[in-house]
């Protein structure tokens, strides 16, 4: 050990009785601190292993995406009326009958309504 | 992976040496308070998958950053109070609240009289001394010694070269020397 090293050592050691005779409420501060930061890392743990096991699993997370896109497609077209192109050519051509634009239900519920 | 008790076990081991690293840059008991939760919960939030061994040098690492950041904020903040300041009622300058006193005593961290009259005289001299010397200097002095990180990982920590961390060694045994002896103590 060098001089410099058993100077600096010496130093540390009066440091070091400094850190132990700390006051009470300091280190009660620094507990809770410390506390406060090992319980993040419980909701840390439980996000990043999901997040993890994506980043492991590239084939699993590119076919979930895939997945996620194909049914998110298939919910928004489902939703749709069912195209009919004979439809369209009827109206165009005003072959359809004219009960076919007649809302029989609602002359129904009209005539059951009305006081008359 | 370190588990939640290593991480417990090596914060609980390093938290009073950090506090006080902080401290002696900072100068202010609750900034240096804060510094020391932001480095906790940094390395549990950066690195809590890293095995406990590595935990030593990255925390060292995170601490000096957070006191350098520390400085950076404080500095811009004193740029935009200094630059509104003359914008300010002056009648305002010399209103304090109770409130704003008893925050400024207990952030000054003024020990007792009583406190004060059982220092170790040695103790305070040392530590005004090492408050003194220059930041990198202080910083290479505390990792090398009071953390005894070897002059690689203390470079690491420090983000220079393995001869700057002697170089700032050596400088600051030297300026602790001389203060100490200035204010006559002898070790």
């Amino acid at each position: 050990m060098t001089k410099e090293d058993e100077f600096a050592h010496r130093l540390i050691t009066a440091l070091d009785s400094s850190v132990r005779d700390m006051d009470a409420a300091t280190l009660q501060r620094l507990g809770a601190l410390r506390r406060q930061a090992v319980a993040s890392q419980h909701s840390l743990t439980h996000g990043h292993q999901i997040l993890s096991l994506l980043q492991r699993h590239s084939l699993v997370s590119v076919l979930l995406a895939l997945f996620i896109l194909i049914s998110g497609y298939w919910f928004v077209q489902s939703g749709q009326p069912a195209y009919s192109p004979e439809t369209d050519i009827l109206l165009l051509t005003g072959d359809l009958p004219p009960n076919a634009y007649a809302d029989k239900t609602f002359s129904k519920w009209l005539d059951a309504r009305s006081p008359f | 992976m370190a588990s939640s008790q290593e991480i417990d076990a090596f914060l609980a081991g390093v938290e009073r040496r950090a506090f006080k690293q902080a401290l002696f840059t900072i100068r202010d008991h609750h900034s240096a308070l804060d510094v020391v939760q932001n480095a906790m919960l940094k390395l549990v939030e950066r690195y809590h998958d890293k095995p406990a061994e590595e935990l030593a040098p990255l925390f060292q690492r995170i601490l000096q950053n957070t006191i350098h950041d520390h400085f950076r904020r404080s500095k811009v903040r004193d740029f935009w109070v200094r630059l509104v300041s003359p914008l300010r009622d002056k009648d305002d300058e010399n209103t304090e609240t109770l409130e704003s006193l008893a925050a400024h005593a207990e952030s000054t961290h003024q020990p007792n009289p009583e406190k004060e009259a059982s220092a170790n005289q040695h103790l305070a001299a040392i530590e005004q001394a090492l408050a003194e010397l220059p930041q990198r200097q202080r910083e290479a002095f505390l990792l090398r010694y009071w953390e005894e990180l070897d002059v690689a990982e203390t470079a690491k920590a420090m983000g220079c070269s393995e001869g700057s961390v002697k170089t700032h060694c050596f400088r600051a045994n030297n300026a602790l020397a001389a203060k100490l002896k200035d204010r006559g103590i002898s070790l």
